[in-house]
């Protein structure tokens, strides 16, 4: 061992230095506390905030109930003297009425007594034989029981009514006297006593009902005077709560800073913070925005006029204030951000003041918009937030939970945002409706009635607008996506091109049509496939290559301008051949003829006489419900105004007169029209011809070659098979991509070409795919998807849309479950826009305006066309029996009579017939299959008498008789015919329509034969005892048994 | 540039950022001490002067140096996230998809090599080396001090197999391989677009062979060779070197199978760059 002193001693001191370090860790540990409970919660002064605010609303809450507060009248304490002596008075009114009573009473038991001996003398002397007049004892007894009825029924009453009179006299002094001292309960029950002793008394009955009105009015004053303790409690309350060292002296473990969590297990276990920042979304009061109205507003001529708005915060500048329904100037008021609105005009004078403003919230302190709606139907402790919205549910800063920077934090960024500045914007916010799809797949419309205006009212209209156009462009026929089942089972947009070289007149119109069909119909849904205008041709290279461009011939060789801007000079040896698309595809669509229609006649009249009268076929019997020409019809089909250009007459031939046999898939219906109408009408439709066929672009090679087999091949790669039937091409697969999880596509996943300007996000490539589909392509990548005609508005909804395709499937048990009637509705809607039905009929308030081109056409005011148009289908599931509208659907014949417009005949299939009725049943709440219940089959009495009635009411004046042939302007025109109510018209429906006819068809010219007067129908005089409701079921049994 | 700030403040790279400029600085302080010590003649260790007792002496510094760590954690923790990722989504792979940072150089070898050589043979090698290094350095000098001059081949392999080819093919995988573990360098944007040549080819076909049997030969020889460069030295030297003669064969091949084999990565590196080499010896199981 070694010494002592030889152990190295290190003279050095780390004093400072741990002083300085231990310093710094006590900081730091306070820092990291700091940090957990502050820094990190930022939730905390968000609802700090909200605390603010609800502080500030209950107050101007409280200052409004505090107001017109009602003054409530204590009771004055009783004056004891005078309560005893007038409650003596009663005691002895009281005492002195029953001694009256017990008086009678007793000789009400007397005379019982000498009843009883009376009786049983007249016993004892009837058993003697002896019929008991005369005989003393009898007589007797007669006389004292007489006498003793005679004074109960005499003196003895009186004396107990005059007592009773007194009895309710002091009552009344008493009642009186609790009146007078605002004691109301004890003046109203000592009333309804005094009320008991003398019921017919008008005088206290009136007292009793002011004193039980006085009564109520306390209560209700009382009432208010509590809830204003409520609030005022609640003010109280708030006004620690709103700040955090208050919150904690308050009640330190109260929760009034807390995480809300909406805990899905089922949906992924998906836990859901959202509500913790966004604290007042299932909160009414913070709505986005204010609108309140205020009545007489009066100054006192001296201080301006202030009125408090419920919303303290607002946004000074947004609002629009209306004085008795003028608006205000910006002078005559002012209006603070804490929602105080002054006029400064100390003279004003107003009945209705109303005021809309933008409330000036914290824009995550808003209650949800349309929260009755919206969070009724998918209440937050079911559906959370993130479902709908995106988003990472559990995260608690907004950077993490609104996750914006896609791939960074969350796969589902929150949608509505913009993806660089996390700003919301009405462009952007329709996305917020794509996640609706994801369990309302399938469906044509969200729609559903809104609590505030009671209407019905669809609650994605972006989504639903892009379903619609997603169809009607035809997207599907290039595009499948997987999961969106709207698109099983759906057809084609084009018309088949089977027999296109015969339908069409010459090549050229085929040409002209293939480069930009939208010069020949302005509204047209085909799109543009050769939208630069030189771009038709492709060059085949020699090492294999194609391009799209335009070919020049010069001396230096050839110069190919590809389509995406760029230039190459070519030896002449390197290009294999040079091909003019559009003549191309002309020539091989020319190819695809039917003979069978060129067999057809082929002449037709020109006679002025027949295109005439072609002209009245065309614009009444209902082309123009889808059709347009001369500027009058609907763009539902294509317009007509140049259709002698395009088609050869044998086809238009064939086509009106069977639609059906040219292409079986058509929707176009067949009118029925008669061989003289259908030849006026191809005179007519061969005469329009109003410009020749647009120009094409001259090659600038001049060798490019034009061959239907190219031809093929390009038909191939663009895919125009996809809208339209082209034989050979059945079994192709779709060009475009899979979109069933485009939605879910990240910005590193585009392709932006050279595109310069196109913000790098979903949404601006998607925006700027839709916009020019063309925009990125680049010599590498070539785009073949056309330009389709849609503006703005449409482009953001079919964005939206796209949005909704997602890889990621919701749970089974979220996805919603249409109940059958929805499902039918839904199908009927889909097929009722197949065939345009609303292009004639008004359904679901919808359409109906063929009404327009009969007024346009035949010159008639509103009133007078409504005789000519087609009826109305408003609740026709209520009016008619199933069976005879399957019938009808499938083959229409007349109900009405002497109408131009004819119900077309659209082939329908049994299951398309069967689909609509059940739509017409659903939207009625009728049952189908519905049961038809045998009535009872009327006498021939009652027939007798029905047809009484009915000849009385003349009915027979406005409806035609079976068969009856009706001239022209006749005011039976248009109506129906009764004798087709049996197989027709629901028994019990007929009953409700004769009772009230405008209640089914507001503004119908059939009258009300038994008008309503005071709830009661006025019958028909002199049939059937008038009783109204036995006369309309007559006349119904009578309409019954017209049928032949 | 931009880019480069944000990759070097990203949570995850923050202990690679530590090690680019502790290690120079360790390593600086290791060559210092061992250069004084070799100067000197004795090491500055030996000597018994500076020695003081554990307690308090040393604990105190421990202590105080626990602080220091300590303070850094803390502020560390509470500045800079756990770099969690997005929940996993089978659809979507991320792009590029990088290993743990201390796993990077082996996904970096695996641009050179197949697989199951880069993933499973030199990783086995590579602990079994470790564990044969006490069987097979028989050089008692340096223990427990700084030395250069008695240890150099030990310590130019240890430079060269930890600093050159682990960290830098680490500090290389974090910083300037992007999506499609396409190389950027530092200034550049990671465009997922960027498009490379693929134009590598295998040894044999550079001398002409396009026939897969005689490939498979040319391979197995040229692989066999140069392994075989090893045992060559050892007869060639062993008569006049003393350090082979105690080293012994079988000890000598382990090392210098080891030696080649660590070789072999900055070889294919080199022949990747220059002259487009993709696989040396192709055969129908497996390639190297």
């Amino acid at each position: 061992m070694r010494n002592k002193k030889d152990i190295p001693v290190e003279e050095k001191s780390y004093a400072v230095l741990f002083f300085i370090l231990s310093a710094l860790l006590g900081l730091v540990t306070i820092w990291g506390f700091w940090s957990e409970a502050i820094t990190r919660r930022p939730w905390k002064g968000i609802q700090q905030k909200f605390y603010q605010y609800e502080y500030e609303k209950t107050k101007i809450e409280l200052e409004r109930a505090k107001k017109n507060l009602p003054e409530i009248t204590e009771p004055v304490a009783l004056d004891r003297k005078k309560l005893s002596e007038l409650e003596n008075a009663v005691a002895d009114a009281e005492v002195k009425r029953e001694e009256a009573l017990q008086e009678r009473k007793f000789i009400q038991s007397e005379s019982d007594a000498i009843n009883y001996k009376y009786q049983h003398a007249l016993h004892e002397a009837k058993a003697h034989h002896v019929s008991g007049e005369g005989d003393r004892t009898v007589e007797k007894w007669k006389k004292k029981l007489d006498e003793l009825e005679s004074a109960i029924e005499g003196p003895l009453t009186q004396a107990v009514i005059s007592a009773e009179r007194k009895s309710s006299e002091s009552y009344q002094v008493l009642a009186q006297f609790y009146e007078t001292s605002n004691h109301l309960e004890n003046a109203l029950s000592t009333y309804l006593l005094a009320a008991k002793y003398n019921p017919g008394s008008s005088q206290i009955s009136e007292k009793i009902r002011t004193v039980s009105e006085q009564v109520d009015s306390l209560a209700a004053d009382k009432a208010k005077h509590e809830a204003v303790a409520r609030i005022d409690e609640k003010l109280h309350s708030l006004k620690h709560v709103k700040t955090f060292l208050g919150s904690l002296l308050e009640s330190p473990f109260s929760k009034t800073r807390t995480i809300v969590q909406f805990y899905m297990e089922d949906f992924d276990f998906t836990a859901d913070r959202c509500a913790t920042c966004h604290f007042a979304v299932d909160k009414s009061g913070y709505d986005s925005f204010g609108n309140e109205t205020f009545e007489e507003i009066e100054g006192d001529g001296e201080n301006p006029v202030s009125i408090q708005l419920v919303h303290p915060l607002v946004q000074v500048g947004s609002e629009s204030v209306l004085i008795d329904e003028e608006e205000a100037e910006e002078e005559s008021y002012q209006l603070s951000e804490n929602g105080l609105l002054t006029f400064t005009d100390p003279d004003i004078y107003a009945d209705v003041v109303e005021i809309a403003y933008e409330t000036g919230y914290n824009p995550s302190l808003r209650t949800h918009p349309h929260r009755g709606v919206l969070l009724a139907k998918h209440p937050s402790e079911r559906f959370g937030c993130t479902p709908c919205h995106g988003g990472q549910g559990q995260a608690l800063t907004s950077k993490a939970a609104h996750a914006l920077t896609h791939h960074e934090y969350w796969l589902t960024p929150v949608l509505g945002l913009d993806e660089h500045t996390g700003r919301s914007s009405p462009e952007l916010r329709g996305y917020m409706e794509s996640n609706c799809r994801r369990c309302h797949d399938g469906v044509m419309m969200l729609d559903a009635v809104s609590p505030q205006t009671g209407e019905s009212r669809d609650y994605a209209p972006h989504l639903s607008k892009g379903m619609a156009l997603f169809e009607d462009l035809g997207c599907h026929g290039c595009h499948a996506v997987e999961g969106y089942s709207a698109l099983d089972n759906i057809d084609k947009v084009g018309p088949s091109l089977a027999k296109i070289g015969s339908k069409v007149n010459g090549i050229e119109w085929l040409e002209s049509w293939v480069k930009n069909p939208s010069a020949h119909l302005v509204n047209t849904k085909m799109p543009n496939f050769f939208p630069n205008p030189k771009m038709t041709q492709l060059v085949y290279f020699k090492n294999g290559n194609k391009r799209t461009g335009v070919v020049t011939k010069t001396d230096g060789g050839i110069i190919v301008q590809g389509d995406d801007g760029t230039e190459f000079v070519y030896r002449d040896e390197a290009v294999e051949k040079v091909v003019d698309e559009v003549k191309s595809i002309a020539q091989y669509l020319a190819q695809l003829r039917d003979s069978t229609i060129e067999e057809v006649d082929d002449r037709y009249s020109t006679s002025a006489r027949a295109i005439a009268a072609g002209e009245q076929v065309v614009k009444s019997v209902g082309c123009l419900a889808c059709h347009s020409v001369d500027g009058l019809g609907s763009d539902f089909a294509p317009e007509l105004d140049n259709v002698g250009s395009k088609v050869t007459p044998n086809y238009l031939r064939q086509w009106i007169s069977d639609p059906k046999s040219y292409d079986p898939d058509t929707a176009m219906p067949s009118l029925r029209l008669t061989k003289s109408e259908v030849d006026n009408t191809v005179a007519y439709l061969m005469s329009l011809k109003t410009s020749t066929n647009v120009a094409m672009a001259e090659s600038e090679y001049q060798h490019a070659l034009s061959d239907p087999a190219e031809g093929e091949k390009l038909v191939r790669s663009y895919g125009c098979y996809g809208c339209h039937n082209i034989p050979g091409f059945e079994n192709e697969s779709k060009v475009g991509a899979d979109l069933g999880e485009f939605g879910a596509k990240t910005t590193e996943e585009f392709d932006f070409g050279d595109t310069v300007g196109i913000e790098h996000s979903w949404h601006g490539w998607t925006i700027g795919k839709i916009t020019n589909p063309r925009r990125f392509q680049t010599r590498r990548i070539v785009s073949r998807m056309p330009v389709f005609p849609v503006d703005e508005e449409d482009v953001r909804a079919l964005a939206v849309l796209l949005k909704s395709f997602q890889p990621i499937k919701y749970p089974v048990s979220y996805v919603y479950q249409p109940s059958r009637r929805t499902q039918q509705i839904d199908a009927g809607r889909r097929l009722a826009k197949k065939y345009n039905c609303t292009g004639c009929h008004e359904i679901e308030g919808k359409g109906g305006t063929y009404i327009d081109i009969v007024m346009a056409h035949e010159g008639l005011d509103q009133l007078q066309a409504k005789q000519f148009a087609p009826p109305t289908l408003q609740a026709q599931g209520a009016k008619v029996y199933p069976d005879w509208l399957f019938e009808f659907l499938k083959n229409p014949s007349a109900v009405r009579y002497g109408l131009k417009v004819r119900m077309p005949t659209f082939g329908l299939s049994d299951s398309e017939a069967t689909t609509l009725v059940e739509y017409f049943s659903s939207l009625s709440d009728e049952p189908f299959p519905y049961k038809t219940i045998a009535l009872k089959p009327a006498t021939r009495a009652e027939l007798r008498v029905g047809k009484q009635i009915f000849d009385a009411l003349e009915c027979i004046s406005c409806h035609p008789e079976q068969g009856e042939v009706i001239p022209d302007g006749s005011n039976k025109t248009g109506r129906p015919d009764l004798a087709l109510a049996k197989p027709r018209l629901k028994a019990d429906w007929i009953i409700d329509w004769l009772k009230e006819p405008q209640s089914f068809q507001p503004g119908t010219a059939m009258p009300q034969a038994w008008p309503k007067i005071g709830g009661e129908y006025q019958p028909v005089e002199g049939f059937a005892n008038d009783d109204a409701e036995k006369q309309i079921r007559l006349v119904r049994d009578y309409l019954l048994s017209l049928a032949k | 540039m931009e880019h480069l700030l944000l990759l070097i403040t990203k949570p995850d790279n923050v202990p690679i950022l530590a090690i680019v400029f502790l290690l120079p600085y360790f390593t600086w302080l290791s060559f210092s001490q061992g250069r004084k010590n070799d100067l000197a003649g004795t090491p500055s260790e030996a000597s018994l002067k500076d020695k003081v007792y554990v307690w308090p002496y040393l604990c105190r510094n421990e202590f105080i140096c626990a602080i220091i760590i300590l303070l850094i954690l803390a502020v560390w923790s509470i500045t800079i996230d756990a770099p969690l990722e997005e929940p996993s989504d089978p659809t979507k792979t991320p792009n590029p998809s990088k290993a743990p940072w201390y796993f990077l150089a082996l996904q970096e070898m695996l641009v050179y090599f197949d697989p199951w050589i880069a993933g499973v043979v030199l990783p086995g090698l590579i602990i079994v080396g470790l564990i044969a290094i006490p069987y097979v350095d028989i050089n008692p000098k340096g223990k427990g001090y700084y030395t250069l001059k008695e240890r150099p081949f030990a310590i130019a392999t240890f430079c060269f197999g930890f600093i050159i080819l682990w960290i830098t093919l680490m500090v290389v995988g974090t910083f300037l391989r992007g999506p499609g573990w396409n190389f950027f360098a530092p200034w550049k944007y990671w465009d997922p677009h960027k498009v490379v040549p693929l134009t590598n080819v295998n040894l044999s076909y550079k001398f002409g062979i396009r026939d897969m049997g005689t490939a498979n030969v040319f391979g197995f020889v040229v692989v066999a060779g140069y392994f075989a460069l090893g045992p060559i030295f050892y007869f060639w030297k062993v008569r006049t070197s003393e350090f082979l003669q105690e080293l012994g064969l079988v000890r000598y091949i382990v090392v210098s199978f080891l030696f080649l084999t660590m070789l072999s990565l900055p070889i294919k590196m080199i022949l990747r760059w220059v002259w487009n080499i993709k696989y040396i010896w192709v055969s129908p199981w497996f390639n190297v």
